[in-house]
């Protein structure tokens, strides 16, 4: 018996979780988070035991799918609708991150959502955000992908709502929604033209046929679109506006999404199409440059936000921006590293954002009305560190590593197209920024004295969250040794079974300098500050009023939101007030016109039907006859 | 060896028998249970029948197989909703079902002219008495409109089948085809024959008995009538036509198109305006048909095969779904008005038929839209200015059937019912539903198998056994 054949199961437990808790939620109220719960570690037993098979060497793409309606049924048509799975090393690896991650933030729920008064709304929906995210990753068709992809921004849109009470909570769940959706117009224009030029949208099918079908214009454009797509779920910028106000929802929410599903859909979707991406110079170069500019322009703004979990939205967009600059610059092992510690430190770290707010009381709060948390939560505080030394790239943690093997990709990239040397100055100044930005936070919230009532009333979080902190925090630990465990092949290989695929390699002393001199950036950091923020050595208002235009420009979000309402308001607006008025008079004479002149032609030809036989008769001999007579001219 | 007339074996024997104890049984509920069996014992014969041609008149194919499947099902179902409504004569009722039953079943292994009409006779003839089963003057009207309209067409056909006979001095159709030549006589025998049939298909303009009967009739009968004995129009005109008047075959053709184009706009722009289910089934009913004349209209393309297998895959939908529509008539009622807050009064119904209307409709993943897609498809297939008309047509009409089948679900789930008191679901009736509508889901989700069976029986009767 082989765990790969029960694969489909994986996405399907969570479904069937949402489906029943949809159905008899209302009656189980709050058990019916350990219904989630279960379905949710089953999913996870069997990605163990599928990552193990595949790791094993049992390379098994999944072809076995559902075809709804055949090449033979059809006949002379071309199309097929095929749903398969593919499980591959790639798929197999994410798979389990995804499971793991779901199921601590879901065992953890069930201690922070305690009391929720429609706490069942919450673990449907989040079982059918965990199905969707498992059913992207293991997608063999991209049609099947961006259904999957869909139903990802549906349950980010339900669950950022989740508290639609609050008008904030309503708003940027519509905003999320809306951008993503603009994004996916991307993605949809890359399936049509893939589908236009190739005729399937079957991935396997794809690769192996791009190559050798496809221009590299074309698969430049395809690439491209696909990321527009991508940029949109992975809050690229410009299209990263829905992310620092997707903390709206609940904070396991914002968990869920920032750790392993929706914002790791885009990224992974990359990753999934990568024989394609790499077939394209121009297309890597885009990607690059976009990740590296959203990685320093989240990193900046990270610096100068309040509120406890912007930051760690705008650090998670930073992350994103890194991974999309590892994928960019050729490294499809060091992005997918990165994904991998990002998830477990970002979960770990967003996690212990809730356990602070959960003592607080708060939805959200202002970091500047917090401190000394230090003693009054030690395993929230110290589990957090944990977070935040590894997230910001302090040796010797995991982040530090991966930090360390995307900067080498992009060293080793600019070594035959010199636009890449850029990014990777751009990428050791945003190096700085996150660590500065990070220790900022943490100082503020875990040191010092309290600033408030709730902070100083704060007390540790029940065992159910603790628990899944000190697993994460361990896993934190873990997680960066895959590194020994022959990784990068596992990761890397299959790419080049379908594209001339290298990944970039420098000598082992380019890549020594390297590690030195980051390690050096990241420590500077540190110690500015722990100079600012602690010893209090320069006050942070003189440095504001320093740099007073620099900051202006970054606490107005780079004025993206500016841009974006002006847009609406002014131009969008403006536009559909005009086709209103065209609407209202097309559907009055136009829409309306037609139904009304079908329907009197329906009462007056219903006339033909007397009742009486003798007419019915002559109709017939009647239709008879103008058939002879059309016939015979 | 009889081995190739078994199921019409069970049946008849069956029909006689249920005769015999209409006199004899008290529990006369069995009579009901044993019609059931009977078409349940020939269904399982259809499994095991060998392919053969006897005497030059009969034949198994895979195609007649797919005809005696359809109107097996279509009996069961009728048979299965009847045994709550029907409880006076029922030894009358249910033998003259079965009998009505083994014509269609003849009909459907029909190669012979003569065996065809036959059949089709000995199919129509018990259907007449059934149309007049309650004896009310209402009833009574309509089996006396359908009486007269049936031997009118009959006549027709006979007379186009006279003259055939006389152009190629046989009537088995195979033979037919090599010897019959294009001329006046042999286009006007051919347009005798469309006439004919078109009654049986309720075409434009030979329809106008369809809605009155339909209304008339008891209501399991109006469901047999239009689900089952309606296909007998096609199945005949696809054996007679595309076999033996191939050599004509662009004259007829073009008449199927114009029939096609006139019926199916015109049966869904009359259905917009009933209030009458019955009625409204009815027109909706003839608007199908022209949706499955498309498909006789490209007999003559190249697309032929695949045409003839959408065609085979609308008539079995249409079958299953509009039997189930009009048994969900007999809890739910006939006016319109009834149905008002449907979902409430019965919920099961309500649900039974939104789901059969949403097929209707064509709405994904449903089986009623599979069907339609492949029609649209063979016509967009066949190209030419006839093929593209009929599959704008096509669309067009579809959009039309919205409104009206839309209004029905709209009326069981939003409108307010004056009283809301339950109706009593019959467990027989219900389970004729849930029937249908598996069988509409299971159609839709998974349709290649039976595309691919349709196809192999397009091609075996064409090639001939």
């Amino acid at each position: 018996m082989s765990a790969l054949e029960y694969a489909w199961l994986i996405p399907t437990f969570p479904a069937v979780a949402f489906v029943l808790i949809t159905l008899f939620g209302s009656r189980w109220g709050e058990r019916s988070g350990i219904v989630a719960v279960l379905f949710t570690a089953l999913s996870f037993i069997l990605s163990v035991f599928v990552i193990i098979e595949v790791l094993s060497g049992k390379e098994l793409t999944y072809e076995n799918g559902i075809t709804w309606i055949s090449k033979e049924s059809v006949g002379f048509a071309e199309e097929i609708f095929k749903f398969g799975l593919l499980i591959d090393k790639l798929a197999a690896v994410m798979l389990f991150v995804v499971a793991f991650g779901s199921l601590i933030i879901m065992i953890y729920s069930l201690g922070y959502m305690h009391g929720d008064e429609t706490v069942h709304r919450y673990y449907a929906e989040m079982s059918l955000f965990i199905s969707s995210m498992l059913l992207l990753v293991i997608s063999r068709n991209i049609l099947l992908l961006f259904i999957a992809w869909e139903l990802v921004g549906l349950c980010s849109y339900l669950l950022i709502g989740y508290w639609y009470k609050y008008s904030t909570a309503a708003s940027a769940a519509k905003k999320a929604i809306i951008v993503t959706r603009v994004a996916d117009i991307g993605f949809m224009l890359g399936l049509v033209l893939l589908y236009n030029w190739l005729h399937t949208l079957d991935i396997v099918e794809i690769f192996e046929r791009a190559p050798k079908e496809l221009t590299e214009e074309q698969i430049t454009i395809v690439s491209l679109l696909l990321f527009i797509g991508a940029m949109g779920k992975s809050s690229q910028v410009p299209l990263h506006v829905w992310l620092p106000d997707a903390m709206e929802g609940p904070t396991t929410v914002s968990a869920l999404i920032h750790a392993v599903t929706m914002v790791k859909a885009g990224v992974y979707m990359v990753a999934r199409m990568y024989p394609l991406y790499v077939l394209s110079d121009t297309a890597m170069l885009v990607v690059a440059y976009i990740g590296a500019i959203t990685a320093f322009m989240a990193a900046s703004m990270g610096l100068v936000r309040i509120d406890i979990k912007r930051i760690v939205a705008y650090s998670t967009m930073s992350h994103l921006g890194f991974i999309a600059l590892a994928l960019g610059s050729g490294s499809i092992a060091a992005g997918m590293y990165h994904l991998i510690n990002h998830s477990m430190f970002k979960a770990l770290l967003f996690l212990a954002t809730g356990s602070v707010l959960h003592a607080v009381h708060a939805r959200s709060i202002d970091i500047r009305k917090l401190g000394g948390l230090w003693k009054k939560m030690p395993i929230t505080a110290i589990t957090a560190l944990v977070a935040i030394v590894s997230l910001s790239g302090l040796p010797p943690f995991g982040g530090f590593w991966s930090k360390d093997e995307i900067l080498a990709a992009i060293k080793a990239s600019a070594m035959h197209e010199p636009a890449y040397i850029y990014l990777y100055y751009l990428t050791m100044v945003t190096a700085f920024l996150s660590v500065a930005y990070l220790f900022r936070w943490y100082f503020i919230v875990f040191l010092g004295k309290p600033k408030s009532k709730e902070a100083e009333h704060a007390h540790e979080s029940p065992a159910i969250m603790t628990v899944p902190l000190i697993v994460l925090a361990a896993c934190s630990f873990i997680v960066p040794t895959v590194k020994l465990f022959g990784y990068d092949e596992v990761v890397s290989d299959w790419v080049g079974e379908y594209a001339p695929y290298h990944l970039p390699h420098l000598t082992e002393d380019e890549h020594e300098k390297i590690a030195v001199i980051s390690a050096i950036i990241a420590v500077i950091s540190f110690l500015t500050v722990f100079a600012v923020y602690y010893l209090k050595v320069v006050s942070s208002e003189t440095i504001v009023r320093t740099f007073k235009p620099i900051h202006t420009l970054v606490n107005n979000k780079y004025y993206f939101d500016h841009a974006y309402n002006y847009f609406a308001e002014r131009i969008v607006y403006v536009f559909s007030l005009l086709l209103d008025v065209l609407e209202r008079l097309y559907d009055k004479y136009i829409v309306d016109g037609i139904a009304k002149v079908t329907l009197m032609f329906g009462d007056v030809i219903k006339k033909l039907q007397t009742g009486k036989i003798q007419d019915y008769v002559t109709l017939i001999f009647l239709g008879l006859s103008v058939l002879l007579i059309i016939l015979s001219i | 060896m009889v081995g190739y007339i078994v199921p019409e074996i069970i049946i008849g024997a069956f029909a006689s028998l249920i005769i015999l104890l209409n006199y004899t049984v008290t529990q006369r509920k069995i009579l009901g249970y044993l019609s059931l069996l009977a078409v349940a014992l020939a269904f399982v014969s259809l499994f095991k029948l060998p392919r053969m041609t006897a005497w030059g008149i009969y034949a198994v194919d895979d195609f007649a197989i797919v005809f005696k499947a359809v109107f097996l099902t279509v009996a069961f179902l009728v048979i299965l909703s009847s045994l709550k409504d029907i409880n006076k004569r029922e030894g009358e009722y249910y033998s003259l079902l079965l009998m009505s039953l083994m014509g269609m079943l003849l009909l459907a292994s029909s190669i012979d002219l003569l065996m065809l009409y036959v059949a089709l006779e000995l199919a129509t003839i018990p259907s007449f008495i059934l149309a007049g089963f309650f004896r009310d003057k209402q009833t009574s009207e309509a089996a006396m409109k359908y009486f007269v309209f049936a031997v009118v067409s009959s006549g027709l056909i006979v007379f186009g089948m006279s003259l055939l006979y006389g152009l190629t001095g046989t009537t088995n159709i195979y033979e037919m085809i090599n010897r019959l030549e294009l001329n006046t006589v042999s286009i006007l025998a051919s347009l005798f024959l469309v006439a004919g049939f078109a009654f049986k298909m309720a075409a434009f303009p030979f329809h106008a008995w369809a809605p009155d009967v339909y209304q008339g009739s008891p209501t399991p009968i109006s469901a047999f009538l239009s689900s089952a004995s309606k296909k007998m129009g096609f199945l005949a005109v696809l054996r007679i036509f595309y076999i033996a008047l191939s050599p004509i075959a662009n004259y007829w053709a073009l008449a199927f198109a114009i029939l096609a184009a006139l019926t199916m706009t015109y049966g869904n722009i009359v259905a917009l305006s009933q209030t009458n289910i019955k009625r409204m089934l009815a027109y909706s009913s003839i608007g199908h048909a022209g949706y499955i004349i498309i498909a006789l209209a490209l007999l003559n393309t190249k697309v032929a095969i695949f045409a003839i297998a959408a065609a085979l895959l609308h008539i079995l939908v249409h079958a299953v779904m509009k039997a189930g529509a009009f048994i969900a008539g007999i809890v739910a009622g006939e006016n319109i008005e009834d149905y008002k807050g449907l979902s409430k009064k019965a919920p099961i119904t309500a649900l039974m038929l939104t789901i059969l209307l949403l097929s209707l409709i064509g709405v994904p993943p449903l089986a009623g839209f599979l069907s339609k897609f492949y029609i649209l498809l063979s016509a967009i297939y066949a190209g030419g200015s006839v093929g593209y008309v009929l599959a704008v047509l096509l669309v067009v009409n579809s959009a039309i059937s919205i409104f009206y089948y839309g209004r029905i679900i709209s009326y069981m789930y939003w409108a307010k019912a004056e009283n809301e008191t339950k109706i009593n679901e019959p467990l027989s009736v219900t389970l004729a539903l849930i029937i249908a509508v598996i069988l509409v889901i299971v159609i839709g989700l998974y349709p290649s198998e039976i595309v691919n069976y349709l196809q192999k029986a397009a091609e075996s009767f064409v090639k001939g056994l």
